[in-house]
């Protein structure tokens, strides 16, 4: 039996008179792909809210390779090894691609900043250090001719491969992706789950939100369903395939029950 | 290759200038022209500071006027009422504008825009009715006389023409800093919180410990120029540190160009030296000033140093955003 990468149990968020999540409890083991799906409004971005410390839960708990996120920030959660992209592009629109990923890498530059003023040597040191290893993420997501350019003048499925390759610059065990295929022509979405599925072969674990059942339903190893902020059930994609529940509630005809 | 050229061209370039600001005191002697030059150089000192938490971090500011007050009294008293040398004061200046930084960053972790604008004038205002009132300490509106004049080891700065060389030695020193920042990977993410505060925490960097760096930044820079201020001055006193020079502060960051050295060097230059040569224009020399500031600011949205970059966006303003097939209501 595998370890939990993510833990959660009993999460509830309640914005005023409004349930978001209610009472959540899934558990994530390592080496697998776990999607989250439901209609809109049922929750999802709230809860990975929640595991990244955008919102505090109301009740329940969050652990990640068993330590408590409670009472830890977002950049905290983070160095814990968590990486994560957004369902609306947040990406630093001033700036070129490799400089995005720079930013994501940081971290691995220890240097304080009094420091870096008088130590040249090393802070020329650390800044090859960053620059190399962003350039080796826009290789890894086959953008490196677009290393110079400003991530605004970039198309919509760049930006998002850049953000994608952003949250893997500080070398996270837990990859979070809200939404990955959304917004994308079906070249660049196969282009994008390739990049997806080689990232968890090289041994990320991605937690994923996604509304295209496709790409959901051909990479997760588990799925968890919610409905207005309720899971109404979990299992492997043919599970959840079959699930009266879920058909009714979020899947429709297109998924019809297979016959087994 | 073309890279590599254009840096030699940069470096010949920030050579030349250096050169022709040293020699500048000797060809022309006037005093009165080296004392504006002199305060050019504070407010070089005091811009670059604002850069980092305006300009780079996106943090507006407007409480220049009372940290370069806190740097300039700091400096003053401990030279005057302590008897100590004109170079502790001006490290008791840095001292207090690192504190003051730490202080004062604290405010922008929970306020934003104009609610923190709002909180740093002010800041300003307490610190200038402070310096009003306090007459024991301060002089109250007397102001603070027979400030001394600086003097390294001995050797009096007592003219001028030695101060400027003082200052431009310090100035050049802290333009090479500030740009070695700015290009660190520091100023990257001072930039990245102006750009997208959110992404920059979920990259696990503490946003709330940056901003306070970039305000420290800002304070010690700011009080480090106050000091220069007064012991160039030799005399403070409260009604120097308005709103209005806050104010001017921002124009000349604004004017030259947000984020960069030499927009800096630019704005400042612009916003000091223009007024004096304009003088012959007599009563109307402020007019013409706020009307060229203001064109240029129409023109040059990037700051006039968008000249030099190609990031300029030359009449911008008056150029619809309308494309051919789009609604101009969109």
């Amino acid at each position: 039996m595998s370890e939990s990468i993510l833990k959660i149990e009993g999460l509830t968020k309640r914005f005023a008179g409004l349930t978001a999540v209610n009472n959540l409890s899934l558990d994530m083991k390592e080496r697998s792909i776990h999607s989250l799906i439901g209609p809109n409004g049922s929750g999802k971005t709230t809860t990975i809210n929640m595991i990244t410390g955008v919102f505090k839960q109301t009740e329940g708990e969050i652990h990640i390779q068993d330590v408590s996120t409670e009472s830890k920030k977002t950049f905290q959660i983070a160095r814990l090894g968590v990486g994560r992209t957004f369902q609306n592009l947040k990406l630093y629109d001033s700036m070129s691609a490799l400089e995005n990923l720079m930013i994501g890498g940081h971290e691995l530059a220890t240097m304080s900043l009094w420091r870096g003023i008088f130590d040249l040597k090393g802070s020329r040191r650390e800044e090859k250090l960053l620059k190399d290893r962003a350039e080796y993420i826009l290789n890894y997501i086959g953008l490196s001719e677009t290393a110079q350019e400003k991530v605004k003048n970039l198309p919509y499925g760049k930006r998002k491969m850049i953000e994608f390759g952003r949250a893997l610059m500080c070398f996270p065990k837990l990859l979070i992706l809200d939404e990955p295929a959304a917004g994308l022509n079906p070249s660049e979405r196969k282009q994008f789950v390739d990049i997806i599925l080689k990232t968890f072969h090289e041994g990320i674990d991605i937690f994923l939100v996604e509304h295209n059942m496709d790409v959901v339903m051909n990479i997760s190893t588990t799925i968890t369903v919610l409905n207005f902020g309720v899971k109404i059930a979990e299992g492997t994609p043919k599970e959840i395939q079959n699930n009266e529940q879920v058909i009714k509630a979020y899947l429709g005809d297109r998924f019809k029950p297979i016959d087994v | 290759m073309k890279h590599k050229n254009w840096n030699i061209v940069k470096r010949i370039g920030i050579t030349l200038f250096i050169l022709i600001l040293c020699i500048f005191p000797l060809v022309d002697t006037n005093s009165y022209h080296h004392i504006i030059l002199n305060q050019t150089l504070v407010n070089v000192v005091v811009v670059l500071g604002l850069n980092f938490i305006t300009g780079l971090t996106g943090q507006m500011n407007l409480g220049t006027a009372g940290i370069m007050a806190f740097g300039a009294y700091s400096s003053a008293l401990v030279s005057t009422k302590l008897g100590f040398p004109v170079l502790v004061g001006l490290l008791v200046a840095i001292v207090i504008g690192y504190l003051l930084g730490r202080v004062l960053g604290f405010p922008s972790l929970r306020l934003k825009g104009v609610y923190l604008s709002l909180t740093t004038i002010g800041f300003s205002e307490i610190t200038r009715l402070i310096i009003t009132n306090w007459t024991t300490l301060t002089g109250g509106t007397m102001g603070l006389q027979n400030i001394p004049s600086i003097s390294l080891f001995g050797y009096v700065l007592d003219s001028s023409t030695k101060v400027y060389y003082f200052y431009l030695f310090i100035v050049i020193v802290l333009c090479f800093t500030a740009s070695r920042i700015i290009k660190s990977k520091w100023g990257r993410v001072f930039k990245a919180i102006r750009d997208n505060i959110d992404a920059v925490e979920a990259s696990g960097i503490d946003v709330a410990k940056t901003k306070i760096l970039a305000f420290t930044l800002a304070t010690i820079l700011g009080c480090l120029g106050g000091a220069m201020y007064a012991h160039m001055m030799n005399y403070v006193n409260p009604t120097t540190f308005t709103q209005d020079l806050s104010a001017n502060f921002l124009a000349m960051m604004m004017l030259g160009g947000i984020g960069t050295v030499p927009g800096n060097i630019i704005g400042s230059s612009m916003v000091t030296i223009l007024p004096e040569l304009l003088r012959f224009l007599e009563n109307y020399y402020w007019l013409i000033f706020s009307i060229i500031a203001l064109l240029f600011a129409i023109f040059l949205p990037n700051g006039i140093v968008s000249l030099f970059t190609g990031d300029r966006r030359l009449g911008r303003f008056w150029i619809t955003k309308t494309k051919k097939g789009e609604s101009s209501h969109e």
